[in-house]
């Protein structure tokens, strides 16, 4: 492991952002108002699946204080992906801003632009529906079967790409990788496994709701401003939906309350779009909490089907993974989000037969897009606790099963190529994988095996230990790109102009430490301004973890550029040749010992002789994605009397390559942990029979506070990742993947059932203890 | 519309409210932006305001009742230049991810610190538990919170003077 | 050489050929492009043939390159979106 000295990269610096959030700026979204602002409201579907047979405005048009009313006749008929991915977009364009059909309860009719929220609100009341109810289709296994209702029975939805899309039988898409012979591998598997998984419909919740807010500036350019991880996935998107060319239309993020996904998506930007357009005044749309519960976005529900074959010695001769996923009323990311179950899960192990397939399918049901974890959630729920089965059955430990099977650091996996993302000639090869590190790490911190062999518990409380390997991505190889600009002042600080996102997770400190490490500058001499698509270079935006990986290669090589041309004035200054010098903490320094401080460089490149702008503006795209792992591993103890599940301790030893910002990383980990404690232990959508959210509340929709105590210990095992920007993966997402099936894996140990779907309620737990007894 | 007479942030206000019209609403369109509207159903804690030095939801409040009385926002604490002891200990724990929860969580803190000067974990737990926060995980919050009631002791201050 | 000539494709990932299979044999005009036999053989568009990558024997070709008799093409799409 190589050993670095960095002087702003490694360091726990204070964000670049802290002093304004700590004191309360307005900075967010909802924080502009404009003068001659008006509010827009959105009539919701009531119904699970339906067509609008007539729709009558006028009174609501003359209420007090109403400026426009909008529905599906007033707006082009322009197929639509909202999904925020890079063009051309693997979703169905499968979405129009209104249209004349509802396919969920809360899906879009109408849009009511008034001067104050409440008379916008008032005149919802006043617009006039007709609905012809349709059969909804509220179940994910019914949705591919013959005789199932059709959710998009639209002449006009289709895929931009080559793929599979059936949506007359509701087939959003299909997913068929596979290396060797699985089914002959697992035949002649000695011990084998074949288990169905579930993981239910969540949330993100995010604590700042969707709003957006649109304005026409004084040249008439459509100005968005907007609580988007994808500014520039908004622009292209709005542009099409409003039919209006990009070069009118200007997106820009200020600062986000929290994303996770659900606003990798165009949810709001085309109603604020529509409304300005309509009445030529500036118009915002902020969500209440039961809108953003309902219809902006969900997580993926699936069904997941696993069969592993094994040898007596515990090597792995067959993974056979199959995931149905429930992709609700629209197609954005259902294709993707499948392929990344396959990808986060089978990528993992050096077996030469592996086999992932998945059907997509729509329903009556909210949205799901992106969410933290992407499809690798899923996946590694039934992968990790098919591995504790088999390591049951074999009697040995489920780590060393992972450590004889998992792929080394450098190795070639030719199932990648099968999933799709950052295709190659060749075997795409795998970088930094401590994946073991962690494993061995992670069980020698937590007194693993001394708990596993632990005599199990009678009575009413009762221990168990489990355990969960994960890893993600770090950017889309060869689709995405990122790309920064520098320009240099006279005082030697420099200006950071990037398109990257910054969601709340720190990128905008992250990516300034990075240019800060390569100029020999301190942090604070970087300026940075980010994510506005008229002032900062394109950026696809904050997913699929590549803010610290892809941006930040795209911001070293930006800052090695203008090195050079530093080195170049310097030399110049200098009297030698830029050859023979160096640049060193800010200063540029001949072999002679003599040297100008960039305070110095950037006054005489500005001011003094051969002036020039010193910048740059380079790109990044990448030809891997280095996943970052982890290892989980978890206690509990389950009250037996009330099915009450206790989080006893909690470990997870992580490697991201080198963590740019410590605290930032540590953060981050956190954060996505507690996420998914939360998600396998409380969260849940109830829904009833008619496919309506019964919960889109904090007070029936649990998410943990300050009072769940989750004692969480987390430990970074080093790594470094050649192609990353000094060292660095990126780590965003994966740790929200282990504890779903940490928890049924230690619920096993501790009782002897196993669970197939969480959340791991009180009432669940009771219940599978009823129906199976415990052992 | 009903006329109040508040103080804000130790400034005493004529206003005209609607008689529905939420203390939250009133703040942010009078230019208090800090409290934010995050569930509009006392859930959350990201509209927590002080209302005679109190913590509360300023989502349910309804404007007319503060008629009277004192509010403090996040804005009467300290500023870029000089930022409170305990906005400061924020940004140094790494408390501060998104942002969203901390007018919030740095108002309950400043409650309970103002009452206990050296709060054990459970008393920070129960003072920040109608505070939703789903960036950091807590843990970097408590650490925030320990790290400005121990500066506030070494320094002799109490978290009431500025 | 004239007339036609037999071009096999391979699809791979999530590329299905608009009957659905994975397989395709056909006969092309000689010399047809990368580009025009994958647009013939997907029914897309030429301009639509995007994010898509073509080897032959582990070597990539580029899509204005012109098939000869009897070429195994292996086609893979580069998916990007999460």
């Amino acid at each position: 492991m190589k050993r670095k000295i960095f002087s702003e990269v490694s360091k726990g610096v204070r964000k670049v952002d802290a002093v304004a959030l700590a004191t309360g700026q307005p900075v967010y979204t909802d924080d502009f108002d404009i003068p001659g602002m008006l509010h827009g409201k959105i009539l919701r579907s009531p119904l699970a699946h339906a067509r609008i047979k007539s729709i009558r405005t006028t009174k609501a048009r003359r209420m007090p204080g109403v400026e426009a009313v909008i529905t599906w006749r007033d707006v082009p008929r322009i197929a639509v992906t909202t999904a925020g991915q890079g063009y051309p977009e693997p979703s169905p364009y499968d979405k129009f801003i209104f249209d004349n059909k509802v396919r969920f309860v809360g899906d879009e009719v109408a849009l009511v632009v008034a001067d104050t929220e409440e008379a916008a609100e008032r005149a919802l009341g006043a617009i006039e529906v007709e609905y012809e109810e349709l059969e909804p289709l509220l179940d994910v296994r019914k949705a591919l079967k013959k005789g199932a209702p059709v959710v998009h029975d639209e002449k006009d939805c289709r895929v931009i790409i080559p793929i599979p899309y059936e949506p007359r039988r509701n087939l959003v898409a299909r997913v068929d990788a596979a290396i060797g012979n699985v089914d002959k591998a697992y035949k002649a598997s000695e011990i084998r496994i074949d288990r169905e998984y579930e993981n239910h419909i969540s949330a993100h919740s995010a604590i700042e709701p969707h709003c957006s807010l649109a304005y026409l500036d004084p040249n008439g350019r459509l100005t968005i401003v907007s609580s988007t991880q994808v500014p520039y996935h908004v622009r292209r998107i709005v542009a099409r939906a409003m039919d209006i060319p990009v070069k009118r239309v200007r997106v820009i993020k200020p600062r986000l309350g929290g994303g996770f996904g659900s606003k990798q998506d165009i949810v709001l930007e085309p109603y604020v779009a529509a409304a300005t357009l309509k009445t030529g005044k500036p118009v915002k749309i902020r969500m209440t909490r039961e809108e953003v519960f309902v219809s902006s976005r969900t997580r993926h529900g699936m069904v997941t089907n696993i069969k592993i074959g094994a040898g007596r010695d515990g090597t792995i001769n067959a993974i056979d993974l199959h995931a149905l996923s429930n992709t609700g009323a629209y197609g954005n990311h259902g294709l993707t989000v499948a392929c990344n179950v396959g990808m986060r899960t089978l990528v993992m192990f050096a077996c030469s037969n592996m086999r992932f397939t998945s059907d997509v399918a729509y329903t009556n049901l909210p949205n799901a897009g992106a969410y933290r974890g992407y499809g690798g959630t899923q996946g590694i729920l039934p992968t990790a606790c098919a591995i504790d089965e088999l390591a049951v059955k074999l009697g040995m430990d489920p780590v060393d099963v992972l450590l004889k099977n998992i792929i080394a650091p450098g190795a070639e996996v030719p199932i990648l190529n099968e999933l799709g993302e950052g295709a190659t000639t060749g075997a795409p090869r795998i970088g930094s994988f401590e994946l073991a590190a962690c494993l061995r790490v992670g069980s020698r911190e937590f007194g693993w095996k001394r708990k596993l062999a632990r005599k199990k518990d009678s009575g009413r409380y009762r221990r168990g230990v489990g355990m969960s390997p994960m890893i993600q991505g770090s950017s889309i190889p060869y689709i995405d790109m990122a790309s920064a600009f520098i320009k240099m002042n006279d005082d030697g600080s420099f200006n950071l102009n990037l398109g990257a996102t910054d969601i709340g997770q720190g990128s905008d400190t992250v990516l300034a430490q990075i240019a800060a490490e390569t100029l020999t500058v301190a942090t604070d001499d970087i300026i940075v301004y980010a994510s506005d698509t008229d002032l900062t270079p394109f950026d696809v935006g904050a997913y699929a973890s590549s803010t610290t990986y892809l941006s930040g290669r795209a911001v070293k090589k930006t800052a090695e550029k203008v090195k050079e041309l530093i080195l170049k004035v310097g030399a110049e200054m200098l009297e030698t040749s830029p050859d023979r010098v160096r640049l060193e903490k800010a200063k540029v320094i001949g072999s002679d010992g003599a040297s100008v401080t960039l305070k110095q460089v950037g006054t005489y490149s500005l001011y003094e002789k051969h002036q020039f702008q010193i910048a740059a503006c380079e790109s990044s795209t990448s030809e891997e994605s280095p996943p970052p792992t982890a290892a989980h591993f978890v206690e509990i103890e389950v009250d037996t009397l009330t099915g009450r599940i206790k989080v006893l301790s909690y470990l997870q030893a992580v490697e991201c390559g080198t963590p740019i910002n410590p605290a930032l990383c540590h953060g981050q980990v956190m954060g996505a942990v507690v996420n998914g404690l939360s998600y396998a232990l409380v969260e849940r959508f109830i829904f009833n029979s008619r496919g309506k959210l019964l919960n889109p509340n904090y007070d029936y929709f649990k998410i943990f506070c300050s009072r769940d105590r989750l004692p969480i210990k987390t430990i970074f095992v080093p790594s470094y990742e050649e192609t990353g920007p000094y060292g660095a993966k990126s780590v965003g997402e994966v740790c929200i993947n282990g504890p779903m099936p940490a928890i049924s894996n230690a619920i096993y140990n501790a009782l002897g059932i196993r669970m197939f779907s969480a959340p791991f309620t009180p009432e669940k737990v009771l219940d599978a203890i009823a129906k199976q007894g415990m052992k | 519309m009903i006329p109040i007479s508040i103080s804000i942030n130790g400034l005493k206000k004529s206003l005209e409210v609607r008689p529905a019209e939420s203390l939250l609403d009133l703040l942010r369109r009078s230019g208090y932006k800090s409290p934010k509207f995050g569930c509009g159903e006392g859930a959350c804690g990201a509209c927590t305001v002080l209302l005679d030095g109190r913590p509360v939801n300023s989502c349910l409040v309804l404007a007319a009742t503060a008629d009277g009385r004192e509010v403090v926002t996040l804005e009467s604490l300290g500023d870029q230049q000089r930022p409170h002891p305990i906005q400061q200990a924020f940004m140094d724990a790494g408390a501060i991810q998104c942002g969203f929860c901390t007018p919030g969580m740095i108002l309950a803190a400043k409650a309970l610190l103002d009452r206990k000067a050296n709060p054990t974990e459970d008393e920070i737990r129960r003072a920040l538990d109608g505070n939703l926060c789903r960036c950091t995980g807590y843990e970097q919050i408590f650490s925030g919170v320990k790290m400005a009631a121990q500066r506030l002791r070494a320094s002799g201050k109490s978290a009431k003077k500025k | 050489m004239c007339g036609v000539m037999r071009v096999s494709i391979e699809l791979r990932g999530p590329l299905r050929a608009p009957e659905g299979g994975k397989n395709l044999s056909l006969e092309l005009p000689s010399g047809v492009t990368v580009q025009e036999a994958l647009a013939k053989s997907l029914k897309y568009p030429p301009e639509q043939i995007r994010h898509l990558l073509v080897t032959r024997d582990g070597e990539s070709l580029p899509l204005s390159r012109k098939l000869l008799e009897d070429s195994r093409i292996q086609v893979f799409l580069r998916l990007g979106g999460g």
